[in-house]
């Protein structure tokens, strides 16, 4: 099999390893089982008091049990974001092979999406400082709290010593992270990066500023039919926390190691619709869309399935299939569209990552995971969103949305592993041909 | 005239600070148990320590002597020092 995408000589990436803590489990077969069979992560919140909240449910990651990855000193050492991306992190690299080395550190690059790193901490510091005694604040603060903690620290627990960037686009950070590590193996710069995402928003303080902003579901009473893509009667996003690792590799270097792979990473875009802080623009994800499909040398004739952004606010649903016609044109009509966040909620940071080890996984289950909820349909939402449970479908080639509030969209192209060469041989077939 | 804090006394309250910060059970640490080679502390370890001590004996613990947390025995001399002056 080719290793390089003989089209521009561009090295193939691969992925080799994923590792996901989810709303739905820490292990990737059972999240593909739960997302497919529809079961919910959304559940009410018990960890604070939400009574005077609009909104009182959340996805959490209620079975994370941090002592499974770390002893007594790193947990107090870590916050929340750091112990989700670090367990997700050993998972991904045990699940690629690499195992966990303390002395030998491997020259593996490091990227990490979240849009609010380690500010978990800083609540709870803010609270020893304002609400304890007088000296009661504690050294760590600082080191638990950095936008780049969750990566630096499971960089020192691994010793990866290639390049490391924290990305922060709200959103679409994980989606971001994944892609520029993507475009650091395929320019050569790194050999191997873990990438992924994470965010753990849900704490007392966060879910008071997100409550006051009026874009989460109310649906208290229900939480399983709480978040509903594209349906007529959505009313709003539920609020998740998770994170998501994929060890991403070129393929020589895959190959050299006998790695079984997951997927290619066909192809990344990322662009600033300048438009709203909170309200999507529909002509800004659509050209993230085209860039994406043209830097991964595809056309919309390609696209099997759209594992969609879709929050289920009113406006970013109907938005968003708005560009999804804009991009693939009568395409749109004839693919399938689904949102994971109607079983997972919106775990923020982590969204886009978790996102794209569904959407390998639907890749290599050829099948595409259904929308759940979507029981009447929005009218200005008129695309196949899959409401009606999992569905078989030839799988090569899947765009992942991933847009954010501040207008940072990030779109990546996924396909099966060995779409790159087929995709190259039918071109030249097809140039054979026209030229016959 | 307050009485002045006896060895004993304080070395308790050390080493229930040593156990919380560095997640140990008391009974492991002696008074010359070496804190940073056979508790596995580090710099930061040290720095919260010294925080902790601070709002524990209401002291002040100039940069300069945290490095000098050698051992629980040492501590104790310290805070000793720091009150007979």
């Amino acid at each position: 099999m080719a290793t390089e995408d003989t089209r521009s000589e561009r090295p193939i990436v691969v992925v080799t390893g994923l590792g996901v803590v989810t709303p739905l489990g820490s292990d990737p077969a059972l999240l593909w089982d739960r997302v497919c069979d529809g079961t919910t992560g959304i559940r009410p919140i018990e960890s604070f008091d939400v009574s005077r909240c609009r909104t009182q449910i959340a996805a959490t990651c209620n079975d994370f049990d941090p002592s499974t990855y770390f002893d007594p000193r790193e947990i107090r050492r870590l916050g929340r974001a750091s112990q989700l991306a670090g367990a997700a992190a050993d998972l991904c690299l045990r699940d690629a092979g690499l195992v966990r080395n303390r002395r030998d550190g491997h020259e593996i690059g490091v990227v990490i999406g979240t849009g609010i790193g380690g500010q978990d901490c800083i609540e709870e510091y803010c609270r020893s400082f304002f609400v304890g005694p007088p000296g009661g604040s504690e050294a760590f603060g600082i080191t638990r709290s950095m936008y780049s903690a969750p990566g630096s620290n499971l960089s020192i627990r691994h010793r990866l010593t290639g390049p490391h960037l924290t990305i922060s686009t709200a959103c679409s950070s994980g989606a971001n992270a994944i892609g520029v590590a993507f475009e650091m193996i395929r320019a050569g710069r790194a050999t191997r990066v873990l990438a992924g995402g994470v965010d753990a928003p849900v704490t007392e303080v966060i879910w008071d500023a997100w409550d006051k902003l009026r874009v989460m579901s109310c649906r208290n009473d229900d939480p399983a039919a709480a978040c509903r893509p594209f349906d007529r009667n959505r009313d709003g996003f539920v609020l998740g926390e998770g994170a998501a690792m994929l060890l991403l590799e070129s393929r020589v270097a895959a190959q050299s190691r006998e790695a079984p792979i997951y997927g290619e990473i066909l192809g990344y875009a990322s662009n600033q619709d300048a438009f709203h802080i909170t309200a999507p623009s529909p002509e800004g994800e659509a050209h993230a869309m085209s860039q994406a499909l043209q830097d991964a040398r595809i056309g919309a004739r390609d696209v099997d399935y759209v594992n969609a952004h879709a929050t289920a606010t009113l406006l970013s649903d109907a938005v968003e299939t708005q560009a999804i016609k804009m991009a693939l044109g009568a395409r749109a009509r004839q693919i399938p569209v689904s949102s994971n966040k109607s079983v997972l909620g919106h775990c923020m940071g982590a969204a886009g990552a978790i996102e794209a080890v569904i959407s390998l996984l639907a890749l290599r289950h050829r099948v595409v995971p259904p929308t759940i909820n979507c029981t009447e349909a929005d009218p200005s939402c008129d695309l196949d969103y899959v409401t009606e449970g999992p569905r078989r479908a030839d799988l090569n080639c899947i765009v992942s949305n991933s847009f954010a509030f501040g207008g940072s969209n990030a779109v990546l192209v996924l396909g099966r592993d060995g779409v790159s060469s087929d995709l190259c041989r039918e071109r030249r077939r097809a140039g054979r041909t026209a030229r016959e | 005239m307050t009485e002045p804090l006896q060895f004993d006394d304080i070395f308790g309250r050390v080493v229930k600070i040593l156990a919380n910060e560095l997640r140990v059970a008391p009974g492991a640490i002696e008074k010359e148990t070496l804190i940073f080679e056979q508790l596995g502390a580090d710099s930061l370890d040290a720095v919260s320590i010294a925080l902790r001590l601070e709002q524990e004996f209401k002291i002040h613990i100039p940069d300069d002597q945290i490095r000098n947390f050698r051992t629980p025995g040492s501590i104790v001399q310290g805070i000793q020092a720091y009150f007979s002056q």
